[in-house]
C-alpha cells in the first residue's frame, strides 16, 4: 500500500510541476517575442519549409534572445561552468595521483556534471528549522542573477556581445561589489555559526581584494583610454597589455583567486575549521545553485576578463575564428586560476587581510602611475 | 515608456526607504536599503549618467551598504527595540514636511524649472578634465576627509581596546 | 545607452528565470521526511547549543573602512584615468597628491595592525 501511495503522491507532483510549465510557457513567449525585436518575422511556413530553415536560423542567431540565451549569454556559460567544474576535479585528481570522476559517460566520467545535477535536482531540500527562509531562498538566487549580470557586458567577439556599454569594466565591478551582500545574506539567514564566521570572513576578503582588483583593471584602461571592452581589446593588436603592465596582470590574477575564494584564499570555505563557510547550512540544488553555477560564472567572468584586458581578447592568427582564440584563452586562464588548489595551503587571515592593503593595492598603484607617465609621454597605441 | 520606468522607479526606492526605516529585523533593514541605492542608479541612469550610475552601485551599494549590513548584522536586536518613540515621530514628520516644502519651493524659484535642456549629452569622458582642473581644491579636500574619517575610526578602535 | 543596462537587465532576469525552477522542481519531485537531526543548525558530532547569531570579528572593521574609502578614491581615478591626456602633467600631480594624502590612513591602519596587541 505504501508503495502504491507513493507512486500516487509522486504522480500527483508531476502533474502541479506539467501545470506550472504551462502556465509558464506563454509568459516566457511574449518576453521571448519582445526580445525577437518589431522586425523579426515569424511565419509558421519558416519552421516547416525546410529550404528556409537555414535563413530562419540564421536570423534568430541574430536577435537579442539568442544572444541573452544561447550564445555569449546563459548556456554558453553554465555549459563553460559545467566543463571548467569536471575539469577542475580531473585536473586536481591527477595533480594528487587520483582518478577523479570515473564512471558516467564512460571515458574519464565527462558525464559527470550531469549526473550530479540530475542527483542535486533529485535530493531532499533539507531547511533547517532556525534559518530566516526568506533571505535563506534569496541568497543562491541572487548569487546565480547576480553572476549571470556580469556575463552580459563580456564580448566574446566584436560580434558575439549582448551589451555593448561604454562603461563595461565599471559594469563588472560595480555586480562584483554585490557578491559580499549575498554571502552576508546566506550567513546571516543560516543563524549558525560556522556559516556567520565564513560569511564575515568572505566579506572581509571580498572587500579587501577589490581595491586592487579594480586598480590592476585600471592600467589597461589608461593604454586604452577607454572603458570600452571592445575597444581595449582591438587598441591591443599590436601589443598585448600584459606586456605593457606585467605586474597589474599578475596583481588581477592573485585578487581574482582571492574574489573567487580559492585556495590559497579559501578562508570563508576552510573545511577543517569552518566545515563548507557560509555554505554550511546549504544543501540540495540551493547548494547546487551557488557552488555548482554562480561560483563557475564568476570564474568564467574573472578569467574572461583577464583575458580582455590583458591577452589581447579574441585577437590571435586567423587560420582559426577569433571565438575559439578567446574560449582558449579564457579557458587556460581559468586552468591557472584552478591550479593553486592542488599545490598551496591557506593562509592566516590577519595575513589575508594585511598583505592585501600592504603589498597588492601598492603594487598596483605603482604600475598605474607608471603606465600614466608612459601615456603621458607621448605613446599611444590608437 | 520613459515614465513607466521613472514610476516604476520610484515606487522601488520609496517602498524601500520606507522598509529600510520600518523593517522589524534591521538586516531586512539594511537590505531594502541596498535596494533603495539601486533605485537611485536606476535614476542616474534613465538621465544617461551611466558613469554616475555605475559610481553609485559601486560605491554605496558595494562599499556602504555592506558596511551597514555588517555593522547591524553584530548589533543585538535588544539594544534596538528600547528606543522610545511617540514625541519624536511626530517631531520628525514636522521637521520632514517643513524640510521638504522648503526644498520644493528652492527648486521652484530656482532656474531648474525653465532650463531648456540640450538634446546632446555630455560625454562621461569630459568628467576626469572637469575634476583635475577646475575643481581640484575639492577633489583634494575630498581625500582629507576621507583620509581623516579612516584614521578617526582607527583611534577610536584604538581607544575601545585600551 | 539605456538599452545597454535594460539588456543586462534582461540577462540578469533569465538568468532568474532559469533557476527558479532550479529551487522548485525539488520541492516538487523529492522525497520529504523531515526528521529532528536533519532540521536543526549543522554540528560536528554534538547537539547545538547557545545563539546561532554573535557579535564578534569587530578587529578588522578598519579595513572595511578603508574600502569605502579607498572605492571613492578608485572610481576618481576611473575618471583620471580616461583623460589621461587631455588633463596632462598637471592633473598628474593633483592625482599623486590625492593617493598620497590617501595613503596616510593606510600606513596609519597597517602600523596599528602591525601591533598585534591591538588586534
Amino acid at each position: 500500500m505504501a508503495l502504491i501511495r507513493n507512486l500516487l503522491e509522486f504522480l500527483i507532483r508531476i502533474a502541479i510541476l506539467v501545470v506550472i510549465i504551462i502556465i509558464l510557457i506563454p509568459i516566457l513567449l511574449l518576453a521571448a517575442y519582445h526580445l525577437l525585436g518589431p522586425t523579426f518575422p515569424i511565419e509558421p511556413s519558416m519552421l516547416l519549409d525546410p529550404s528556409e530553415t537555414l535563413a530562419f536560423t540564421l536570423k534568430l542567431m541574430d536577435t537579442d534572445l539568442f544572444r541573452i540565451t544561447v550564445f555569449p549569454g546563459f548556456t554558453f556559460v553554465a555549459l563553460y561552468a559545467a566543463i571548467a567544474g569536471l575539469w577542475e576535479r580531473k585536473l586536481l585528481a591527477k595533480m594528487q595521483l587520483r582518478v577523479g570522476p570515473l564512471y558516467a559517460g564512460r571515458f574519464e566520467g565527462i558525464l559527470q556534471p550531469i549526473a550530479d545535477v540530475l542527483k542535486l535536482l533529485s535530493k531532499e531540500l533539507v531547511i533547517p528549522k532556525v534559518v530566516d527562509r526568506f533571505f535563506y531562498i534569496l541568497a543562491p538566487l541572487l548569487t546565480v542573477i547576480i553572476a549571470t549580470a556580469a556575463v552580459a557586458v563580456i564580448p566574446v567577439t566584436d560580434k558575439w556581445v549582448i551589451a555593448r556599454s561604454d562603461v563595461g569594466v565599471l559594469v563588472i565591478f560595480a555586480v562584483l561589489g554585490f557578491f559580499p551582500i549575498t554571502a552576508l545574506m546566506a550567513a546571516w539567514s543560516s543563524n549558525s555559526r560556522y556559516p556567520l564566521l565564513g560569511g564575515l570572513r568572505a566579506l572581509h576578503q571580498m572587500v579587501s581584494y577589490e581595491i586592487p582588483l579594480i586598480l590592476s583593471a585600471l592600467a589597461p584602461v589608461v593604454y586604452a583610454g577607454s572603458l570600452n571592452l571592445i575597444d581595449i581589446v582591438r587598441v591591443q593588436s599590436s601589443v598585448w597589455f600584459i606586456l605593457l603592465a606585467p605586474v597589474s596582470a599578475i596583481v588581477f590574477l592573485v585578487c581574482a583567486l582571492a574574489e573567487l575564494e580559492r585556495i590559497p584564499f579559501d578562508l570563508p570555505e576552510a573545511e577543517p575549521e569552518l566545515v563548507s563557510g557560509w555554505l554550511t547550512e546549504y544543501g540540495g540544488m540551493n547548494f547546487g545553485l551557488i557552488l555548482g553555477i554562480a561560483v563557475y560564472i564568476k570564474l568564467y567572468v574573472l578569467s574572461a576578463l583577464f583575458t580582455l584586458l590583458f591577452l589581447g581578447g579574441w585577437l590571435g592568427p586567423a587560420f582559426l575564428p577569433p571565438e575559439f582564440w578567446f574560449i582558449l584563452k579564457s579557458f587556460i586562464v581559468t586552468t591557472l586560476l584552478l591550479i593553486p588548489r592542488g599545490v598551496f595551503p591557506r593562509l592566516r587571515i590577519d595575513l589575508l587581510l594585511k598583505q592585501s592593503w600592504a603589498r597588492y593595492l601598492i603594487l598596483a598603484l605603482l604600475n598605474l602611475l607608471v603606465a600614466a607617465l608612459v601615456v603621458l609621454s607621448g605613446f599611444s597605441l590608437r | 515608456m520613459v515614465d513607466f520606468v521613472f514610476a516604476a522607479l520610484a515606487i522601488i526606492t520609496i517602498v524601500s526607504a520606507i522598509l529600510a526605516l520600518e523593517a522589524k529585523e534591521v538586516v531586512y533593514g539594511a537590505v531594502a536599503l541596498a535596494l533603495s541605492f539601486v533605485g537611485i542608479a536606476g535614476f542616474f541612469a534613465l538621465l544617461d549618467a551611466v558613469f554616475l550610475a555605475m559610481f553609485q552601485l559601486t560605491v554605496y551599494v558595494g562599499a556602504i551598504a555592506v558596511l551597514i549590513l555588517f555593522t547591524v548584522m553584530l548589533v543585538r536586536r535588544e539594544q534596538w527595540l528600547k528606543i522610545k518613540e511617540g514625541v519624536y515621530r511626530t517631531a520628525g514628520v514636522v521637521a520632514a514636511v517643513i524640510i521638504a516644502l522648503g526644498l520644493g519651493y528652492l527648486v521652484y524659484a530656482s532656474a531648474f524649472t525653465h532650463a531648456t535642456p540640450t538634446l546632446e549629452q555630455a560625454p562621461f569622458t569630459l568628467l576626469g578634465p572637469l575634476i583635475l582642473s577646475d575643481y581640484w581644491a575639492a577633489l583634494v579636500a575630498l581625500s582629507l576627509v576621507l583620509a581623516s574619517a579612516v584614521i578617526g575610526a582607527v583611534v577610536l578602535a584604538k581607544l575601545e581596546r585600551d | 545607452m539605456g538599452s545597454d543596462l535594460l539588456l543586462i537587465l534582461f540577462t540578469a532576469a533569465f538568468a532568474a528565470a532559469a533557476s527558479v525552477p532550479m529551487i522548485i522542481i525539488p520541492l516538487i519531485i523529492s522525497p520529504k521526511k523531515p526528521t529532528k537531526p536533519k532540521e536543526m543548525q549543522y554540528e560536528c558530532g554534538q547537539i547545538p547549543s547557545g545563539a546561532g547569531k554573535m557579535s564578534l570579528m569587530m578587529q578588522y572593521y578598519a579595513y572595511l573602512l578603508m574600502f569605502v574609502a579607498f572605492d571613492v578614491m578608485s572610481m576618481f581615478l576611473f575618471a583620471w584615468g580616461l583623460s589621461i591626456q587631455t588633463v596632462g602633467l598637471n592633473g598628474f600631480f593633483v592625482v599623486v597628491l590625492f593617493i598620497g594624502l590617501l595613503l596616510v590612513p593606510l600606513g596609519f591602519t597597517l602600523y596599528h595592525a602591525g601591533r598585534r596587541e591591538i588586534w
